[in-house]
Parts: structure tokens; sequence; C-alpha cells
């Protein structure tokens, strides 16, 4: 298990920070928008395992909003409003002319459109913190590396002093001890980061919001956690060997980049 | 319209012309890894930001170089797309022109617009013509220079057919012949971007003008931007050229530190 994360870890970062750092925005916005699909189809087959109706128009409905939300990697503009918008008519439509079973429908399509936001909503964060100042691309890494860096400092304290269970009706892996190392973790990366990268922003800043970011990452993969729960499954899927499927690998970023892209708006 | 809110600004000393050089749309984009063109659409958001900032306050003139005669060499897409920005421009905002009392005047070669442009400038500019609150100046395809030598030429047809004695050309004359005859010289004048030139703007009418310069890129000129420009103006001294005495008491502190 641990050698086939740190296998895959040394394939994936330098590919990473040559998409962050030197890629173009389109191309930004294009793997962003792939994995966004492919996090909406993961989702699709989790919830609708034996249906392929439903599976099919999360993917449809999340395709157009995906689509929507990265043609514009400027902000979240008109296109994304039309994407969206585009998803819930055609749900609702969908339910109208395709569900005789309309009550039981309508409860299918609040599962299909949690999907859709997830993906289409959430998402796309990561393009609009890229453009959202010069400094963007840097930012991208500060949510990566808290993620990233926090995941395993919980990982590994979790694994030598966990006892306490954080959520066991949840995810029966997490411990408190855990919980402290992740916020630790992402502490030290918000800090290092910044140290790097970001000599703009003072330190006090950077820890605050390397703690608020890391708290909310966590609240982020126990909410993962819930999807899984509810649909039955251990790991979301099978992308990377080892890292589980793509919801697992976005469920710690998330919360984070949607919560830092509207601070850097609105701060900045 | 609310009440003026500007903490540490004298409403009572407001330049009566504000002119703006609105440079930096394209570097603001660049940075971002964005085309040029999204910077010009987010500068379009500032053109109106200021615009309602100095009609809230009650400056009576706001010029604003939109387009000099040497953007035309600017590559093809980007011209194109200003052209079409500016016409959305128009489109959107004659209600809000409207609604504020603003009358809207254009100076430069406007001829060089596309045709439907200009009738559509032409059209904005002929319903707004009786608004009396403020008066926004667009500056478009406006060269100083050839700004200057259209009056010489005007003034000179004038002579040439007796209607000007030579000998009476002064400053106060020229000036009747310039774009913005009628309209005072500007107070201000604010420069965006970082760059510190006049770019062939006002150069007849920047005489005695005061000039700001911030690295602020454009998009990024709202209103708070804009107070402090004002704010720094109103802590200049302005002699046109002669001295005034007694010194405020603030200068005579510094010197005798």
């Amino acid at each position: 298990m641990l050698r086939a994360r740190l296998a895959t870890a040394a394939v994936a970062i330098p590919l990473l920070l040559a998409l962050i750092f030197l890629a173009p925005i389109w191309l930004f916005a294009a793997v962003v928008g792939t994995i966004a699909l492919l996090a909406v189809t993961e989702y699709a087959t989790l919830a609708f395992s034996q249906r392929r109706g439903e599976a099919a128009l999360t993917v449809v409905l999340g395709a157009i909003a995906v689509l929507g939300a990265t043609t514009n990697p400027a902000g979240p503009g008109h296109q994304f409003a039309a994407g969206l918008a585009c998803a819930i008519c055609g749900g609702l439509a969908w339910t109208l002319l395709a569900r005789p079973d309309f009550e039981q429908g309508l409860a299918d399509l609040g599962i299909v459109l949690v999907g859709v936001l997830y993906a289409a909503l959430l998402l796309p964060h990561f393009v609009w913190v890229r453009t959202a100042n010069p400094e963007g691309p840097r930012w991208v890494l500060f949510v990566l590396a808290i993620a990233m860096i926090g995941d395993t400092s919980g990982y590994f304290v979790g694994r030598a002093l966990g006892r306490h269970k954080l959520m066991p009706r949840v995810s029966p892996g997490k411990s408190v001890e855990g919980a402290i190392g992740i916020m630790a973790g992402s502490l030290v990366a918000g800090a290092a980061v910044k140290a790097l990268l970001l000599p703009a922003t003072s330190l006090a800043h950077a820890l605050a919001l390397a703690g608020i970011m890391g708290a909310l990452g966590q609240l982020g993969d126990l909410s993962e956690s819930v999807i899984k729960r509810t649909f039955g499954a251990k790991e979301s899927g099978w992308l990377f060997p080892g890292h589980g499927g793509v919801l697992d690998r976005l469920d710690s970023l998330v919360f984070p980049v949607t919560f830092l892209y509207y601070y850097l708006i609105v701060a900045g | 319209m609310t009440t003026p809110s500007a903490p540490g600004l004298d409403l009572d000393r407001l330049p009566q012309h504000v002119a703006i050089i609105m440079d930096g749309n394209g570097r603001w984009a660049q940075q971002r890894g964005l085309s040029r063109i999204e910077g010009h659409k987010r500068g379009k958001d500032s053109v109106r930001a200021v615009v309602e900032t100095a009609r809230r306050l009650g400056i009576e003139y706001l010029s604003l170089f939109a387009f000099s005669t040497e953007n035309w060499q600017r590559p093809r897409r980007e011209v194109d797309a200003l052209m079409s920005l500016l016409s959305r421009y128009l489109r959107s905002e004659l209600r809000r022109l409207m609604k504020n009392d603003i009358r809207l005047l254009a100076i430069g070669n406007v001829h060089r617009l596309p045709p439907a442009l200009q009738e559509q400038l032409r059209a904005t500019i002929e319903a707004t013509k009786h608004n009396a609150h403020m008066t926004v100046i667009l500056a478009v395809s406006y060269g100083g220079r050839e700004d200057v030598v259209q009056a010489a030429r005007a003034l000179a047809r004038d002579v040439r057919a007796g209607r000007v004695d030579p000998d009476r050309v002064d400053a106060e004359l020229f000036g009747g012949y310039v774009e913005t005859a009628g309209i005072p010289d500007p107070d201000l004048l604010v420069r965006t971007s970082g760059e510190m030139r006049i770019s062939n703007f006002f150069l007849w009418q920047s005489a005695y003008t005061e000039i700001y310069f911030t690295d602020t890129l454009w998009p990024d000129f709202r209103e708070p931007q804009f107070l402090d420009a004002l704010r720094d103006f109103q802590h200049r001294q302005r002699r046109f050229g002669r001295v005034l005495a007694p010194p405020p008491e603030r200068e005579r502190l510094r010197a005798a530190r």
C-alpha cells in the first residue's frame, strides 16, 4: 500500500508542478475539466451501480456543467452559470419525461445533482484560483501542499499514535490523533509554501489560512466518506494504485480550494 | 443617489475635471495567463466603477483615454475585441447614463471606428446631450499631437479666410480650436500601471495638470484606488507657476525642522 502510494507520487508530483507553473491556462483548465469528468463518472458509478439511466444522466449533466465551468478560466462567469442552469433544467425535464414514479425520481435527481455540483461547481475553483491574481499558480500549490502534506502526516501520526476513533460510523479508520496530525502537517505545509513562494503574505496570515483549510479538508474528506458509506463502497475507484479513485484523491482538496478562491477575491 | 462617503476627502476641493489614461489591461490578463481580451473585459468594469464614483462625488468632467491612434497597430483580433467591447459598453451603459444624468462626448478620430460603432456612438451622444450632472469624454482613436495639429489647421484656415487676425492668436484663442474647446482643462491626470508617460494624450490641455501615477493596473483600479488618487491630489499645492503666500501651517512646520 505504502509503496504503491510512493510510486504514484513520484510520477505525479513533477507532472503536477509542470501543469501548475508551466502549462498554459487552457491546458490547465482542460485537465481540471477532465478530472471533474472522471469524478462525476466515478460518482455516477458509485451512486447508480445498478441503474444505467440515472448513471448516464449524471454523467451527461455533469459534462455539460463542467464544460460551462471550464470554458472561461477567468472566473465563475456566465458560461458557468449557464452550464449549471442547463444541468438543473435538464434534470427536472428528465424526471418529468422519464420517471413515471416522479416522487422517487425527484429524490434520485437530488443524488444526481450532488454529483454534478461536486464536479462542476467545486472543482473548477482550481482554475479560478490559478487566475485569481498573478500569484495564482503559487496559491494552487498552497492548496495541494496543505492537503497532501496534511494527509500524509495524518496517515503516519494516526498509524503510530491513533487510539481514539474520530467518526467511526462514517470512516472507521480515522482517529482523533490522525486529525491532529493533519492539522500539524497543514500548518507546516502552509508555512513552507509561504516561505518559498508567497513573500507578500504574512506568516500569521498563511498559518490562519492553512489552519482553516486543513480543517475544511478534513470536513471534505469525511463528507466524501458519507457518499461512499451511503452507496456502500470502501474505495471510490481504481484510478491511482494505492490512492483509491479520483474522488478519494480530491476529497481533501475541494472544500479548501473553494474557500481559498473567495478569500483571494475578497481579501486580495 | 447615495450621499458621498469618502473618508479623508474634502468634497469642496475636488478636481473639476479628471482625465484618466486607462493602462494595464493586457498586462493584468497576461499575469494571470489569460487572454488580453479578458483584461479589457475587466477594464470595462473599472470604467463603470470610476464613472459612478465620480458621479457620486460630483466631479463634473471625466475624460477617459480609451484607445489611442497608436492602438490601431495592435493585433487585429484585439482591436476587433476592443471595438466590440466599446459597442457593448455603449449599449449597456446608455440606461445608466440617462439615469445618472450623464452626458457623453467623444473626441478623437471617431471616423476611423467601424461605421456601425460610429453610428452607435453618435446615437448615444445625441441621447445624452441634455444630461447635465456630469460629462464623460471618451477619447477614442485620440492623439494629443493630432489634436494640436488639427487645431492649427483649422486656425490657419480661419486666418486665410480673414476671420482671424494672426496677431490676435494667443493661447486662449488657440484653445478654442482643440477638440476639448469649452471644457475646462483637466486638474488631475491619472495614469495606471506604473508607466510614467503622457503617451500623446492631452498635450495642450495638461499644461498645469497634476499628474498621478499608480502601479495599479486598470482592471484593479476601482473606487478605493480612485479615492486614493483624489486624496493625493488634495495634498498638493497648485500654484500654476506662481508663488502662493503665506505658506500653509504644515509647510512652515516642515521648513522649521
